[in-house]
């Protein structure tokens, strides 16, 4: 694709040979080689042609999510984002099945705390269509009371289905808002009931024109196209698109580092087991720790064989479900432990028990077997990834808006694979050694008073 | 395995009908599509060992990637009377430990290849496979020989499995739409084979003994009762070769196999709520036994439930979602078995609003027959049908599963390209007379949720309803509730 100021074409595909520090015979990733253009309104685009499928997959990447809700408005972001589905002047609300899944494709969109991404996979000849409709939709939006309260009404239904009907729902949205200070990501992308009913149409239509705007967004094509069609298309579709003068806002609050350890105690009537969390504060996604940190996660809780599985679930039997999470953000991220009790365990025996494993990791270090295994299942994830023309558009869009490095597509296995030991063993130090956490218990409810903050029995 | 950086919070989309517009500039009206692009499928090849063990081969190169799936043609409906869960603890074990392997070995031979093994076993099969890239097939594969043709069965295993399912039923018992799954399978079958729950219940996994697993394991796991499926960077003379080398040696039982005997018969409508006083929202559900896999109604059966409730533009999202804002997504399933499966139209909602739904649900039904499914509406589903299949082609994982769901059922392979124009073909009569046959006569409807929020009004037009508390449900009977 030829369209707008900046053209980087990157050479057909070279072969990258992963042999690493595993014995077993190298697999072969092939690089994704994608064209890359910039629109002089600021658009990023990235494609990637692919004709092995009469299909293309399209993604439009805001670099705006649920951390940027205004003040008072948890869940916003999300709550817009299902009014993106609305229409306009031109686009009925129908627009978007009728382009999609009436034609046998698909659409859908997500938001997480730093994008918000609208994606669909359809048959190819409907491309232009769909890239008429993103543009029309990142235009402007038509909408009213009837449609907003409407809209509003699901997205309390998707809240109580989330976290109202699930014994743990209410934990999981307390993982964030207990480890975050000050940081807008304790906030939960999904909000709450009363910041949902409190939200009103101005502030969908100034959200919109704040974030929603050719330089805040990156499309992304990959499959069966050709370069000059979509250097047409995307010029005369996208390319009229005004781009505002006004700075596009952005997070500054910066999250302090914890002062102290805390503990948390949550009632809950539906949970039938006990459960707990066990956070600590972790580096941005684009640290320099990351591939490490990544690895660590997939040793401590990948698979069946990693850690936690084997030590609190397989062998004490002290957990119904044990895992590690390096939740890494693009402004600040978690390392999160969480915990299902088994029945007829206690909660104090399961924290013992994982106290154990993460004081002997951290004392004695992982294995070469051990990263191996974790280098292994990555590359093997990283397969299945390019499996699907929307496989591959995931992977570009995190590159280019998460990672900030569109070439990260193609340099993240060496980088994983050079990884050593004894780096998995700092990362792990640095961020859990003596750092403060916060420990967040979620108890059955008749249990609620055994275990009080103050309980000296607590770590 | 973990690639993606995002967390999801997955959003479903929305319209509404009506607005007003502020918007501005660019080119009006959507431009049409192109001609279309035409796209084939890879034709599996097949092949039989000397002991009976079909293989089947999907050669798919395009990635150093390979599935293997071996199926075994018989699961939970097979479950001996009361041991409910028989199949499901018998397919989970087999990776659990084998004559030579623990269960940790297992795990940490397999990951250690960067591939993923799983078994369990389900209604109608059970199953084993791994997920590896290609060059390491052969460790692979001697790994998921040795589960499925040596399982050691240990006690040990056995109850910490059995331990794990109960904590595992515990969560799902408190969670309203798993509940109704539940009580619909004994609301659609009763005491037939599909009528209890396929992971067993509180009452039956403890009941269940090693010997019940060994007998279920011998009678039904042989070669002569199984597939062997191969999809990705393989070709068939190599899987051949593979199937040779590592199940070559299965013997066959030589006792005859003995069918399993029809399933339902003697259902009959009616209206069950499960009282859940803590439920967050409650789950309505219409429900009834509909057809078997190899019915001559099955193509217009799968066209007209995606009428009614697959997709975004499906009546029942249009109806209960966009319209009325009452549900986060509504749909509806045609659950197709060896025997008649069951069709059911579902939504959760607000506990306030459960009775609204439910009338909601079955009005749509009704609709089938008197606002026929035609015109954009019915090509619409085709295509949504047809996009759907494609798509679920294009992993290999997906495609093994794609041949397992033939496999199972004994249907030929050309089966596999049969579906796109068999779905074309389906007429707005053919869809009519289905829902006029299969859907519109009267359904039993299911509702988990807080009762006193909705019982009163929801008795206005189910009238016979029963409400079984929370605390004396039993899943083991066929009337739903503990005996006095």
């Amino acid at each position: 694709m030829r369209a707008g100021r900046l053209l980087v074409l990157f050479s057909a595909c070279l072969t990258l040979v992963v042999s690493g520090l595993a014995r077993e015979p190298e697999a072969e990733v092939k690089k994704l080689s994608f064209n890359h253009t910039t629109l002089q309104n600021g658009l990023e685009i990235y494609s990637i042609e692919d004709h092995s499928s009469p299909t293309v997959a399209v993604q439009v990447w805001y670099h705006v999510g649920s951390k940027d809700d205004p003040d008072r408005r948890s869940g916003f972001a999300h709550l817009f984002e299902h009014m993106m589905f609305k229409g306009n002047e031109h686009l009925t609300p129908e627009i978007f099945e009728q382009l999609t899944e009436n034609v046998g494709g698909e659409n859908n969109a997500y938001t997480a705390p730093d994008v918000t991404v609208y994606h669909e996979v359809v048959p190819s000849n409907y491309l232009e269509p769909v890239l008429w409709a993103e543009a029309e939709r990142m235009s402007s939006l038509a909408l009213n009371d009837a449609n907003f309260n409407s809209e509003r009404d699901v997205v309390k239904e998707e809240y109580r289905q989330r976290i109202l009907a699930n014994p743990y729902g209410e934990f999981s949205l307390a993982i964030d808002q207990k480890s975050f200070a000050l940081h807008p990501y304790k906030r939960p992308s999904i909000g709450n009931i009363a910041e949902l009913d409190a939200a009103q149409l101005p502030e969908v239509k100034a959200f919109h024109s704040t974030f929603y705007r050719p330089d805040n967004a990156t499309l992304i094509v990959v499959g069966d196209f050709k370069a000059s069609d979509l250097e047409t298309w995307t010029k005369k579709y996208f390319g009229p698109i005004p781009r505002p003068t006004t700075k596009i806002p952005r997070v500054a609050v910066v999250e302090p580092p914890r002062k102290e350890d805390r503990h948390e105690v949550l009632a809950s009537a539906k949970a039938p087991l006990p459960a707990f969390a066990v956070t600590y504060l972790a580096p941005s996604v684009r640290s320099k720790d990351e591939p490490a940190l990544d690895l660590a996660d997939e040793i401590l809780s990948g698979g069946q064989s990693s850690r936690l599985y084997q030590s609190l679930v397989y062998e004490q039997q002290v957990a119904q479900r044990a895992s590690f999470d390096a939740d890494l953000r693009e402004d600040l991220g978690l390392l999160t432990f969480r915990v299902i009790v088994a029945s007829g365990k206690s909660l104090p025996e399961a924290e013992k028990s994982l106290n154990d494993q993460i004081e002997k990791i951290l004392k004695e270090g992982v294995t070469e077997a051990e990263l191996d295994k974790a280098k292994n299942r990555f590359l093997t994830g990283k397969l299945m990834e390019r499996e699907t023309n929307n496989g591959k558009a995931n992977a570009l869009g995190e590159a280019v808006v998460i990672y900030g490095d569109p070439n990260h597509i193609n340099t993240d296995l060496a980088k994983y694979q050079a990884v050593t030991t004894s780096e998995v063993n700092d990362v792990l130090n640095k961020y859990l050694a003596g750092k403060k956490k916060v420990l967040i218990e979620y108890l059955p409810e008749a249990k609620k008073e055994a275990a009080k903050p103050e309980d000296p029995k607590k770590p | 395995m973990k690639n993606r950086r995002v967390h999801l919070l997955l959003a479903l989309l929305c319209f509404a009908p009506g607005q007003h517009c502020f918007a501005i500039g660019g080119v009006d009206t959507a431009p049409s599509p192109a001609p279309p692009h035409s796209g084939s499928f890879t034709r599996p090849k097949e092949a039989k060992l000397a002991n009976g063990l079909r293989v089947i081969v999907a050669e798919r190169p395009s990635l150093p990637l390979l599935a293997v799936e071996l199926i075994i043609r018989n699961g939970s409906e097979a479950d001996p009377n009361n041991l409910a869960g028989t199949a499901s603890l018998t397919g989970s074990l087999l990776t659990k430990g084998t004559e030579k392997m623990s269960a940790p070995e297992i795990a940490s031979a397999i990951e250690s290849l960067g591939g993923t093994i799983f078994s369990s076993g389900v209604s109608d099969n059970s199953n084993a496979g791994v997920l590896v890239m290609s060059s390491k097939a052969e460790p692979a594969l001697t790994i998921l020989a040795d589960v499925a043709l040596h399982p050691a069965f240990k006690e040990e295993e056995i109850d910490r499995l059995k331990k794990q399912s109960l904590d595992g039923l515990r969560v799902a018992l408190q969670q309203p739409g798993s509940v109704a799954s539940y009580v619909m399978g004994r609301v659609v079958y009763g005491d037939g084979e599909y009528g209890h729950a396929a992971g067993g219940t509180p009452e039956t996994l403890p009941a269940i003994q090693r010997a019940d697993i060994v007998k279920f394991y011998q009678t039904y796991y042989r070669p002569d009762n199984a597939v062997l499926i191969f999809s990705g960077n393989v070709t068939l003379e190599k899987g051949k070769e593979y199937a040779e080398k590592f199940f070559g040696t299965w013997k066959a039982n030589q006792e005859a196999l003995h069918p399993i005997s029809a399933t339902t018969g003697n259902w009959k409508p009616e209206s069950i709520v499960v009282d859940m006083p803590e439920a967050g929202q409650a789950s309505v559900s219409l429900t009834k036994p509909a057809i078997k896999r190899d019915s001559p109604d099955y193509y217009s059966g799968v066209v007209a439930n995606a009428a009614l409730g697959n997709g975004f533009a499906s009546r029942l999202n249009r109806e209960i979602r966009i319209k009325r804002g009452l549900s986060y997504g509504a749909r509806s399933s045609l659950d197709v078995r060896r025997d008649a499966g069951a069709f059911i139209a579902s939504a959760q909602t607000k506990n306030e609003s459960a009775a609204e739904v439910a009338l909601l649900l079955q009005t749509q039904l009704k609709r089938l027959e008197t606002d026929p499914v035609q015109g954009d509406e019915l090509k619409s589903r085709q295509a949504l049908l047809t996009g759907n299949y494609a798509r679920s082609l294009e992993t290999n994982l997906g495609f093994a599963s794609q041949i397992a769901g033939l496999a199972v059922f004994n249907l030929p392979l050309e089966t596999l390209d049969k579906f796109i124009p068999a779905i074309n073909a389906v007429t707005t009569k053919e869809v009519t007379a289905f829902a006029g046959k299969y859907l519109v006569p009267p359904s039993s409807l299911v509702i988990v949720g807080k009762a006193s929020a909705f019982v009163d009004p929801l008795k206005k037009n189910f009238s016979q309803t029963k409400v079984i508390p929370q605390s004396n449900l039993d899943l083991n009977r066929a009337d739903l509730e503990k005996q006095k």
